[in-house]
């Protein structure tokens, strides 16, 4: 039997976890607004330190972190990459590969947009990784999200975790018919993992289903109002992190305004 | 007494199949307090039945519906599941897709949230209903974290928090290891005794669920075949057998002494009932079983298990010191208690999962080193679930899957396809799409598409589980025919009878070890250690247990054996 993990809360009793959900999923749209105020990286940086101060306080390591983040760091990266090839025109040139320029705007530019992707998608894993899912659910409908669209994000992130065993499990079947996903021409890797895809996708069908009779067999009807047994209540801290927020995102936008945070050309040197 | 359930001339059909009815013309009546057991083959109309009580039928799954339903009077076509959830509790037979919390009290907290009750109340409840399932020591745990019984009990007292007259049960102890059974039924049960509330349970296993019920309902093509007291079901045999139920072993041995005429009067339906007269039978004649004959073990070994200890990256460790050689021809059954490691074990065979410490070599070969790809063609592995591996348009080409894979020639993959055809009687279902057909087809193309790639041995996970009795019988005779052919078996199952018919050597696991191990009249004689790894006695040897008294010498663990005994006698 495989250690099953079934959400994203790491369960750890920490500043962060004590937090009132609807202040954390507010950190995230913080998060995003502040990451796209600016577009010079050193500004942004700002914005990153606040998520590894956020992991600090949710007792998070950051090897966890990074690690449940992986896939966003690779498209961040290649961003980074695609930007950085293709702005070779523009800016000042810092060096050359095979011919091909690389400049100082294309290199920031291209920092700039991964930090936007990848900070958002950190502080939803900081928030997830700290706050149960049910808090989740509770904290959306207290911000005024309708229930429907509240219930659909805690199923959702009730059923990644189900479905990522699920796909271990499918894999497993398949490597053990001979199956090597990593061997073969471009047609035969396609044709090798529709042997996964069709099961699985048949199977989330299927674990969706059973989960909406269990859902409606325990009077669950998304279009009528319900309890929640967890209070939402504000604490001071609580106040003191919006409030805080608030006047640096206030702050951020005047800066913008007035001229700061824009990407700068020349700040990575001439290079030539 | 007014019925707390009254169904008149029932008939129902799934939308988009309007044409094909589930349920024929269903008419019976249940009274406040009772526990009806509910049994019949795949596909019989059990679960849609069940969903008829509590209103998701007609209500969720939409489709054509003629008759009536009623509970305590309320219509169900006038009243939703979400209305009805007071009323009547549904416990479906996966206990982990009903699993919504995230810890056990939340679990149980999300039916009450939902029909709005003050918070205060909710709490009171959710206490009440962990007390009476035994989980309230467990209520800030992960369900998912439970063992199997534990899960079932939650998804118990998930329904019961609502406190609704009627319990409805979808098979909810097919996933689980004996022990576990055991401790469901008694809590369903201690329900029905000391908080009268009405069951109404779909169970396979009758020997288990009998000795609770006050009568049987035996389904046939969605129609009642006949409901009644278990005496008087059980009595008419032949009409159970034909509906796919398995008789309770005591039931099916004095059935095949009728069959004999060596039996008169009524069927038993338990062994206290059949000890007296089973005991009558033999009594002053001294009874010996021939012993099956031991073969001895070859000097080199198919497959070495040498000290292996296995953990997860998050430090739990699964196996521990695992010794264990396996010979060519062996039949073996590993079986434990939910989560005792037999799935991992059997995964090290064919390298999906490699030791932390020991080895394993398989014909000599060392699966730390090899790919699965490589072994594959030595260790067949079959998953429990035949949806985990299916995914082809056709039965043809899903069995060419692996011969392709392994780089085999058309000629050769064509020929291959042929035999293992012809092997699960599907010469004429090439074409057909695996995905439509029956579990017992699924379950046979799944194997023969693992066999197709000709390994030495085949390990089976739960080959029979989930499956009715010819389902079953079926599988495991086409798994039977091929170890007569030479193929080393292994296999892992909750299930002793099929431990006790089909293997030559049994291993018993608890908490990552092997606590026991030998042939099945060895191991179902140590009743205590087995029970340490929630493993019940098969009933045939708790009969012979009780006959011993009577002058039966030694036990015996099958029922043609135990019919053969009783033939002699005569």
């Amino acid at each position: 039997m495989s250690s099953i993990r079934t959400s994203f809360y790491e369960g750890n009793e920490s500043f962060l976890s004590r937090i009132d959900p609807r202040i954390k999923l507010l950190y995230i749209l913080w998060v995003f607004a502040m990451i796209m105020v600016f577009t010079d990286p050193v500004f942004q940086s700002f914005t990153m330190a606040s998520l590894l101060l956020a992991s600090i306080a949710g007792g998070l390591s950051l090897g966890k972190v990074v690690n449940a983040g992986k896939l966003g760091i690779y498209v961040g990266l290649t961003s980074w990459v695609i930007w950085t090839i293709f702005l070779r025109n523009e800016g000042v040139p810092l060096f050359h590969v095979f011919g091909w320029s690389v400049t100082d705007y294309g290199v920031l530019k291209g920092l700039s947009v991964a930090l936007r992707i990848t900070s958002v998608l950190f502080a939803f894993l900081i928030v997830a990784m700290t706050t149960p899912t049910r808090d989740i659910i509770t904290g959306l409908y207290g911000l005024r999200v309708s229930m429907v669209f509240s219930m659909v994000i805690g199923i959702i992130l009730r059923l990644i975790p189900q479905f990522q065993s699920e796909h271990s499990t499918i894999m497993e079947a398949q490597r053990s018919r001979a199956t090597e996903f990593d061997k073969g021409g471009l047609i035969t890797r396609f044709r090798k993992h529709t042997a996964y895809i069709i099961p699985l996708t048949l199977r989330a069908l299927k674990i969706v289903s059973d989960l909406s009779i269990a859902m409606e067999s325990r009077a669950y009807d998304p279009y009528t109002p319900r309890t929640f047994v967890r209070e939402l209540k504000m604490k001071r801290s609580d106040k003191v992190i919006l409030i805080s927020m608030a006047v640096f995102l206030v702050f951020s936008i005047l800066l913008r305004i007035f001229g700061f945070g824009v990407l700068q050309l020349g700040l990575l040197g001439s290079g030539q | 007494m007014d019925p707390i359930v009254d169904i008149q001339g029932l008939s129902y059909a799934y939308r988009g199949f309007e044409n094909k009815w589930v349920l024929r013309d269903i008419t019976f009546q249940i009274q406040p307090g009772e526990f009806i057991a509910v049994a019949g083959r795949t596909g019989s109309g059990k679960s849609t039945l069940c969903y008829t009580l509590n209103g998701l039928v007609p209500h969720s799954f939409g489709g054509k519906m003629e008759g009536f339903v009623l509970i305590y009077g309320l219509n169900t076509r006038d009243a939703a599941p979400a209305v009805l959830a007071s009323k009547v509790g549904i416990v479906l037979q996966s206990a982990e897709s009903q699993l919504v919390g995230l810890t056990v009290r939340e679990d149980v907290e999300f039916g009450l949230e939902n029909i709005m009750l003050p918070r205060e109340e909710i709490r009171e409840r959710v206490d009440w209903a962990l007390d009476v399932v035994k989980l309230s020591h467990l209520q800030n745990s992960s369900p998912w974290n439970l063992s199997g019984g534990q899960k079932q009990r939650l998804a118990i007292a998930s329904a019961l928090a609502f406190r609704p007259q009627l319990l409805v049960l979808d098979n909810p102890t097919a996933e689980l290891d004996p022990i576990g059974k055991q401790d469901v039924l008694e809590t369903i049960s201690f329900l029905n005794r000391e908080h009268g509330i009405t069951i109404f349970i779909v169970d396979q296993e009758l020997h288990e669920v009998l000795p609770y019920a006050h009568r049987l309902l035996i389904l046939d093509d969605g129609k009642v075949l006949v409901i009644d007291t278990p005496e008087i079901v059980l009595d008419q045999a032949e009409l159970v057998r034909g509906s796919g139920v398995k008789l309770p072993d005591v039931t099916e041995i004095s059935y095949q002494l009728r069959k004999r005429k060596l039996w008169i009067g009524t069927l038993p339906i338990s062994i206290a009932q059949a000890t007296e007269k089973f005991g009558a039978m033999i009594q002053g004649v001294s009874l010996q079983v021939m012993p099956r004959v031991e073969t001895p073990a070859p000097e080199k070994h198919l497959i070495e298990i040498k000290n292996v200890s296995f953990g997860y990256p998050n430090g739990r460790m699964v196996l521990q010191g695992i010794d264990l050689n396996i010979d060519s021809g062996d039949f073996l059954a590993i079986m434990g208690q939910n989560g005792a490691g037999k799935t991992t074990l059997a995964k090290h065979l064919n390298g999906l999962l490699k030791p932390n410490k020991g080895q394993v070599l398989v014909e000599g070969l060392d699966t730390q080193k090899e790919s699965v790809a490589h072994l594959a063609t030595r260790v067949g592995y079959v998953f429990q679930n035949p949806d985990h591996q299916i995914f082809s348009k056709t039965v043809g080409d899903e069995l060419s899957f692996g011969p392709k894979n392994l780089g085999w020639s058309a000629d050769r993959i064509e020929q291959a396809v042929q035999r293992a055809l012809h092997d699960i009687e599907m010469e004429d279902r090439r074409e057909a799409e695996p995905y439509f057909m029956g579990l017992a087809e699924r379950k046979l193309i799944a194997i023969a598409s693992v066999l197709i790639m000709e390994p030495h041995v085949l390990v089976l996970d739960e080959p029979a589980t989930g499956a009715d009795y010819n389902v079953a019988l079926r599988i495991m005779r086409y798994i039977s025919s091929l170890h007569d052919r030479g193929l080393t078996v292994i296999i892992i199952t909750h299930d002793v009878s099929l431990a006790a018919n089909y293997a030559s050597r049994v291993i018993a696991m608890r908490d990552g070890a092997i606590k026991i191990a030998g042939s099945p009249e060895s191991i179902f004689q140590q009743k205590e250690l087995l029970n340490e790894c929630n493993i019940s006695l098969p009933e045939v040897a708790e009969l012979s247990n009780t006959l011993a008294s009577y002058n039966l010498k030694q036990q015996v663990i099958r029922v043609q054996d135990m019919v053969s005994l009783f033939e002699g006698v005569q």
